[in-house]
């Protein structure tokens, strides 16, 4: 086949992780998960890359989290993990945890669907490449779109006004 | 010609639909002529940018290795597979997968768990399952979501398809699903619709409603994956799950988790704190230890976790069939967050603690004895997928009593 995985994996790579990231919420699950499916893409060679990676990525994930398959290193110990957070301070670290968690809380209130459109349009989907992802009509994504943003940004708000009362 | 739909108005401000089409133009005439629909453009647009910098903020750290380690990887993986002659479709660990020795580790499992359920039966006919049991946490199978959301979800669901099918009139055919999925668009959909059919698991104070069962822990060891319920089943994500699986179940050598995967070059990170997650944790009455309390822990030194305080607050009991067992309610923050949270006291001076974590299925558990006015003891951190033996993280619990009032 012709396809220039090199470019790919370049202009994909990124947007793969920060969709797997939203998705399992553990940095190093997202870049393993992230690389397992470009490994996996480059022995099947698929015809239509982009969007079968997203694909297979989005199903890896969901493996896991049904499976509840961890590998022993998710049991860590101090270590690199340890050293980063003494370098990046440990309010910096609690700031950025309670962030992830607030946005973490917000995308679940949204159903499945609503989610996957809205994490799948964040990765730089387009509304065609949606569809093909989803199965959705063409002519839903928008209205999914909007129904995914509004309840986001709303349950934030909320989650946001809620941890400003209890301080 | 009637105002834009929300649909359309996001299309339009996303892009899809292609400039100088009917479509688009009849969208930015209308526009331009009705104040209403501007100002609904304006709204989507700032909803757009408010949502985008909201996923901006949680954006992960780390860098992506060298296309070539990825290359190699993949090629090194693809040279291991040659040798059992199956070709693509061939998995990497079922190679003599099926061999008396591991079948017998199976069947040792099986009857383990046998026994293990029937003996967990009993204990919770006596009112409390130990809340150190060392089995598998039951994995997330739908999103745990309060009833109101849920109805929410399904009321969202088929309005949003009925205005698909209008919408798509107006902006073009629906597409074929991808060849490369291995999975025929049926299946898809009815793996989908059979998830959000499923019961939504419910709490009770904070207590999840559904029971795990010998059919999820046969699910949770199912060594060979080729369960119905998978959406997406190459042969070689077949085989990596069953060697992950494998190695949970300590049928692998430890020596096989690392082939291969060195060229990942990734940082070890610990599993999510089950604490970080539970900032504040509210607990039913009871005689003496109702209340409000300070957890504090602290782990063994080599342990990542930060030590940090849970404040837990009372709440009205949750009656569970007589039982000494009552729910633990989290206010403030998401459910999803908490699959599991009990406490019970199985003796005058004792109490015990069970929470899980609903994205990780981390299991934290304390058990601990009166000193005076407090509780001092011992809490576990247990990661779904460890083997038990290296997967508890143990550290001292202290419950501190902050003579809070009662919410």
């Amino acid at each position: 086949m012709g396809t220039d995985w090199a470019a790919i994996y370049e202009a994909s790579y990124d947007d793969l992780v920060r969709f797997l990231y939203r998705l399992v919420w553990e940095e190093d699950r997202a870049h393993d998960l992230a690389q397992e499916t470009f490994v996996r893409a480059l022995q099947h060679e698929p015809e239509q890359p982009r969007a079968w990676l997203f694909s297979v990525a989005r199903n890896l994930a969901r493996d896991e989290a049904r499976t509840a398959i961890r590998r022993r290193r998710h049991l860590a110990l101090v270590g690199v993990e340890e050293s980063d957070r003494v370098a990046e301070g440990a309010d910096q670290e609690m700031e950025r945890t309670e962030r992830h968690e607030a946005v973490a809380a917000a995308l679940n209130r949204l159903s499945e669907r609503d989610r996957e459109v809205l994490l799948l349009w964040d990765a730089g989907l387009s509304y065609d490449e949606i569809t093909e992802q989803t199965g959705l009509a063409r002519g839903a994504i928008g209205t999914t779109l909007s129904r995914a943003r509004r309840r986001l940004v709303d349950a934030h708000r909320t989650g946001e006004d809620q941890n400003a009362t209890h301080l | 010609m009637p105002h834009i739909s929300e649909g359309q108005l996001h299309a339009w401000i996303d892009g899809a639909i292609p400039e100088g089409s009917e479509d688009e133009r009849a969208v930015r005439l209308h526009v331009e002529t009705c104040a209403d629909c501007a100002a609904r453009l304006d709204a989507a647009r700032a909803l757009r940018d408010e949502a985008g910098r909201i996923l901006a903020s949680v954006a992960p750290r780390g860098s992506a290795p060298s296309f070539e380690q990825i290359r190699q990887q993949a090629q090194a993986e693809s040279d291991e597979l040659q040798p059992s002659g199956s070709g693509t479709g061939a998995g990497r660990v079922r190679v003599g997968w099926l061999s008396p020795q591991r079948l017998g580790w199976a069947a040792t499992i099986a009857l383990a768990l046998g026994a293990g359920w029937i003996g967990r039966a009993v204990l919770e006919e006596k009112g409390w399952t130990d809340p150190f049991h060392e089995g598998p946490v039951p994995a997330p199978t739908s999103p745990v979501v309060d009833s109101e959301t849920a109805r929410q979800n399904a009321a969202e669901r088929s309005r949003d398809d009925a205005v698909g099918d209008v919408e798509s009139k107006e902006f073009g055919q629906r597409q074929d699903r991808l060849a490369e999925t291995n999975e025929a668009p049926s299946k898809i959909d009815a793996d989908l619709a059979a998830e959000e059919a499923a019961p939504v698991e419910l709490r009770t104070q904070g207590r999840v409603a559904r029971e795990e069962t010998p059919a999820d822990v046969a699910d949770e060891l199912e060594v060979d994956a080729d369960s119905p319920r998978r959406t997406e089943a190459p042969a070689a994500a077949e085989a990596v799950v069953s060697e992950d699986q494998a190695m949970v179940d300590g049928l692998m050598e430890p020596a096989a988790e690392g082939r291969g995967r060195d060229a990942r070059a990734k940082s070890v990170r610990p599993p999510v704190d089950p604490w970080h997650a539970i900032p504040a944790v509210r607990v039913t009455p009871t005689s003496d230890f109702g209340g409000c309390y300070r957890l504090e822990y602290s782990w063994s030194p080599e342990v990542a976790y930060l030590p940090g305080t849970v404040e837990l607050m009372r709440t009205e009991p949750s009656d569970r069939a007589g039982q000494s067992i009552f729910g633990i309610a989290v206010p403030g923050r998401s459910q999803p967050m908490l699959h599991e949270a009990i406490w019970a006291t199985p003796a005058q001076d004792s109490v015990w603690l069970r929470l899980v974590t609903g994205e990780e299925r981390a299991a934290f558990t304390v058990r601990a004895e009166r000193s005076q006015a407090n509780w001092v003891g011992e809490g576990r951190v247990w990661t779904p997928g460890a083997p038990v033996s290296a997967g508890q993280v143990r550290g001292t619990v202290s419950l501190i009593r902050t003579g809070c009032e009662p919410s």
